[in-house]
């Protein structure tokens, strides 16, 4: 979560529109994000979440709306007199110039002096381990450097703000886990505000203070890490970030602490989520699949009776395809603690439990 | 995706943008003023009144084309009879230039296919060996075919020596050894685009026809050959349009009698001729010629741009 | 990859391929081998000598030789300067600039020197000098050199501005580079083996131009090309065979060195 002033508002989006031709990029983007902060931007490819990027590094002009930096209109204002850098997804790291030039590159042009760029870059090269590197052009260098130099040539002219394409999509995964922590610390260390954006949901997770979900060109949902992911707003969000069950459901009975509800089968599950529709109406309810916790044995009143339809082994944990007598189907996860899954066979009968709590009522239909 | 529409629609930051017009303006001004505007008056001055030993006169006049199709007598004054002097000439050359044009997909295609089958680093070896000659003077690559072929050169010297003909083969002055000239100027343009084409073919099509009980030649006819057809015909196109209207080779090399129709726009104006009406209304139906090939050559590109 | 594949392979081609190189070598080898022939004559091989070189460059035709490699030279050298200079500002222009009307068109203009044929640029260069009243001489063949080595220099500065990805533009804005410091510090180093590449090309189709030089020289100006076609009327002679020997290393010279450049670096665009 935040640690820092959250009154300061580093970039803020004013109902920016996007269009390319007759294809709307981003639609009536609104957005405020504050000063320290590590926000992501998240969505599938083609949601609008580079373009938004974009729009903030100068490289487009927005069509409607306004973008501001510390309060101030960027209008008009070109990339090259923004006090904004970029880090590039695939680095774009001067391939005629060696590392140390590359890294100088934007305090050089900002106009400081030979001794001060030295300063900056030697300052800059250390603080991601280059230094024996410094001569070298960046074809020499592996996947993980070049992102490192990238990353520290947009540091280098100290920008207010930092802009992030996809920077570790390139390198392997171990790589990528390793590079997601030292992100972080370096967002922390610099204390500059990290716009990061990415397709990846637990690189959006692991790093973010706060997400944002974009998907259609519309920013779905705006909160921390854990707000979107235990209360999406809708079903875009819902199945975007993390494994879902989507179930329809009509409130049965409400009462102070919940409400009890019929799901598509019949079947009744209590909810002690907020449900803000009256008795009678229907609407749609999530469920993660870890939250399901599947036994053979009946020893719960939450319980609903299935069939097990299939078991993955999947390493640490076990996916479960489960068919409730009345037909509908459900996906459950658990860890393999012990050796449960193994005693559960295709087509036994088990009992699906569902914590009140885990079940969420969505707040949009659609 | 919404970053490559951003792409497609202008080139990303476009910093040169508001200065693409003064860049491109030298070139607009230089080819417009030098070649364009030239070109326009060649087509005026083909319907201009010749004046004897070159230059023209500025009186309208259809005489370059009439003479180019009719012939009517020493004094003008006979009948017009269809006049095949210079047709002649135009088929001549549309024959020879369509036999280059053969001969270089006869030798080219089996080369370009070579090469486009060799191992990624030797083929820009084998690639710069089939140009190297290309980038060689033109005039004295004609020169040194032309000391070949002589009926004293080395060629039939050898031929003779050895013992394979008994008297010189009698190369130079015919058709044949314009032939070997313009494939000699020409051949890069037609493996270039066929290399091209072959490289970027997927030999497990091949690999599949072949595991389908198709023989070599089969696959080579029946599934490689229809696809790489664009690069095929876009070489021919680029040989055929420059062998048409060439000089040197057909000068040189092929004698009185084998005379294209670049010596005959050339001795309007260098020669004895100095008719420079019909020297500009030949060019101008040179120039048409070249331009339906390459009408034909744009719609060929244009439909693989889409494949 | 020892071996080729089976559909790769096809009996006969290896030998065309051999046939197409021996007729493209054979002459220009065998030129070269009689230039050092010590007699006077082409057709008997006398045994080695320099004699025609020397003769080249202190015979009785080397006055004749020397003026005419002189202004070869000097216009192939301002020719293929300014038409690369044009070229690359063209092509920044059209390749650099947001998509506009007349961008086809520019590039066809560009390349109509290479799609019109030759004798009828000659034709129509002739003619033009000749109605506003040029003067045909030196300058008259510079004007038209510049204008057929534009198309060469472009192609090549082209190809390697498609390679240099936009991102690298977009970079250097936003390390705040000026535009004028995107292209000193960015642009042009990118760009450089390219226009070098460009300049060799231009340098080569100039040096080598026959037809367009023989209409629009005018009397009394001769360049290489026309001066052996000249004396290439009167029958080969084996200084002629020296002379297009000199000629033959240097445009192969120029041309591996532009292939060489043009692939210098080539591997810093990325995928």
């Amino acid at each position: 979560m935040m640690s820092q002033d959250q009154t300061t508002v580093a970039v803020e989006l004013r109902h920016v529109v996007k269009k390319f031709g007759s294809f709307t990029a981003i639609r009536d983007a609104h957005l405020s994000i504050y000063d320290n902060e590590f926000f992501t931007l998240l969505g599938p490819s083609g949601c609008g979440k580079t373009t938004l990027l974009r729009l903030i590094a100068g490289f487009e002009e927005v069509t409607q709306g306004q973008v501001r930096l510390f309060g101030k209109d960027l209008q008009d204002l070109p990339p090259n007199r923004r006090p904004v850098n970029t880090v590039f997804q695939n680095y774009a790291l001067f391939p005629h110039m060696t590392i140390a030039e590359n890294v100088g590159f934007g305090v050089r042009m900002k106009g400081a002096s030979q001794g001060e760029m030295q300063k900056t870059v030697e300052r800059m090269l250390e603080l991601v381990r280059l230094t024996d590197h410094a001569h070298k052009r960046p074809s020499q260098l592996s996947g993980g450097q070049q992102q490192r130099a990238a990353l520290v040539r947009a540091i280098a002219p100290s920008p207010r703000v930092l802009l992030l394409d996809e920077p570790l999509s390139a390198l392997d995964l171990k790589l990528r886990q390793a590079m997601r922590i030292e992100l972080k610390q370096l967002q922390q260390e610099t204390g500059i505000t990290f716009i990061f954006v990415t397709h990846d949901q637990e690189e959006a997770l692991s790093m973010s203070d706060r997400i944002a979900v974009m998907s259609d060109g519309v920013i779905q949902q705006v909160g921390p890490g854990r707000e979107i992911y235990e209360h999406p707003r809708n079903r875009t969000v819902a199945n975007f970030i993390g494994e879902t069950n989507l179930l329809g459901a009509i409130v049965h009975e409400k009462s102070g602490s919940g409400a009890t509800l019929t799901l598509e089968d019949g079947s009744r599950v209590m909810c002690t989520d907020n449900v803000p529709v009256g008795v009678g109406e229907s609407g749609q309810v999530l469920i993660r699949p870890e939250k399901i916790v599947v036994s053979a044995t009946e020893s719960s009143s939450f319980g609903l009776h299935c069939k097990l339809a299939s078991a993955v082994y999947l390493g640490t944990d076990t996916q479960y395809v489960l068919r409730t007598d009345g037909g509908l189907t459900l996906t459950a996860r658990m860890q393999n603690v012990d050796d449960t899954a193994m005693q559960m066979s295709t087509g036994s009968s088990v009992v699906a439990m569902i914590e009140p709590a885990a079940i969420r009522w969505l707040a949009d239909g659609d | 995706m919404a970053t490559e529409i951003g792409r497609d629609d202008g080139q990303a930051a476009g910093a040169f943008d508001p200065l693409k017009y003064w860049l491109i303006l030298p070139a607009w001004l230089v080819i417009g003023f030098f070649l364009l505007a030239p070109i326009c008056l060649v087509l005026v001055f083909s319907f201009l009144t010749k004046e004897f030993r070159g230059g023209v006169i500025w009186e309208f006049s259809l005489a370059a084309y009439d003479q180019f199709l009719f012939d009517r007598g020493l004094f003008g004054d006979e009948p017009p009879r269809i006049q095949w002097t210079y047709i002649e000439v135009f088929g001549r050359s549309i024959f020879q230039a369509g036999m280059a044009t053969l001969l270089c997909l006869v030798i080219g295609f089996p080369t370009a296919f070579y090469i486009a089958t060799r191992p990624r680093r030797v083929r820009a070896v084998w690639l710069f060996l089939v140009t190297v000659p290309y980038w060689v003077n033109l005039l004295i690559r004609t020169v040194s075919m032309k000391f070949l072929l002589r009926d004293s050169g080395p060629l039939n010297e050898f031929l003779l020596f050895v013992g394979v003909v008994d008297e010189p083969l009698g190369i130079v002055n015919t058709g044949l050894a314009v032939q070997l000239g313009l494939f000699y100027s020409y051949l890069p343009f037609m493996v270039l685009p066929i290399f091209a084409t072959v490289e970027r073919y997927d030999f497990a099509l091949s690999e599949a026809a072949a595991d389908l009980y198709a023989d070599r030649w089969t696959v080579l006819r029946k599934i490689l050959l229809p696809i790489v057809a664009p690069g095929i015909v876009a070489g021919s196109i680029l040989v055929f349009v420059p062998s048409l209207g060439a000089f040197l080779a057909p000068d040189m090399l092929g004698g009185a009698k084998n005379f294209m129709i670049g010596s005959l726009i050339d001795e309007q104006f260098n020669g004895n001729a100095g008719n420079w009406p019909f020297g500009s209304a030949a060019s101008m139906i040179l120039l048409s010629l070249v331009l339906v090939a390459l009408f034909f050559y744009a719609r060929q590109t244009g439909r693989q741009g889409r494949a | 990859m020892s071996k080729v594949a089976y559909v790769k392979r096809y009996t006969g081609f290896l030998t065309m391929t051999m046939v197409c190189l021996t007729i493209l070598y054979a002459p220009l080898i065998i030129v070269a081998i009689y230039s050092f022939n010590s007699s006077p004559s082409i057709i008997v091989w006398e045994g080695l000598s320099l004699h025609w070189y020397w003769d080249v460059f202190f015979g009785i035709e080397s006055g004749k030789f020397k003026t005419a490699a002189w202004n070869s030279l000097s216009i192939a050298v301002m020719a293929s300067l300014t038409s690369t200079t044009i070229a690359t500002a063209a092509a920044i222009g059209i390749l650099r600039g947001r998509a506009f009307r007349g961008r086809n068109l520019s590039f066809m203009l560009i390349s109509m020197p290479i799609m019109v044929p030759e004798i009828v640029t000659a034709v129509a260069t002739l003619i033009f000098f000749s109605a506003i009243g040029f003067v045909l001489g030196y300058s008259s063949i510079l004007v038209a050199h510049i204008v057929f080595c534009i198309p060469f220099a472009y192609l090549p500065i082209a190809a390697r501005l498609r390679g240099i990805e936009p991102v690298f533009e977009e970079a250097a804005l936003d390390l705040y580079a000026s535009r004028g410091q995107l292209f000193r510090h960015v642009i042009f180093p990118m760009l450089l083996p390219g226009i070098l590449a460009g300049l060799l090309l231009a340098f080569i189709v100039s040096l080598d131009d026959f037809i367009i030089t023989n209409f629009v020289k005018g009397a009394g100006i001769e360049t290489l090309p026309t001066a052996i076609f000249g004396a290439v009327k009167q029958g080969i002679k084996p200084n002629i065979m020296a002379l297009s020997t000199i000629m033959l290393l240097v445009s192969i010279v120029c041309v591996t060195l532009s292939y060489l450049l043009s692939r210098v670096g080539s591997h810093g665009g990325r995928e």
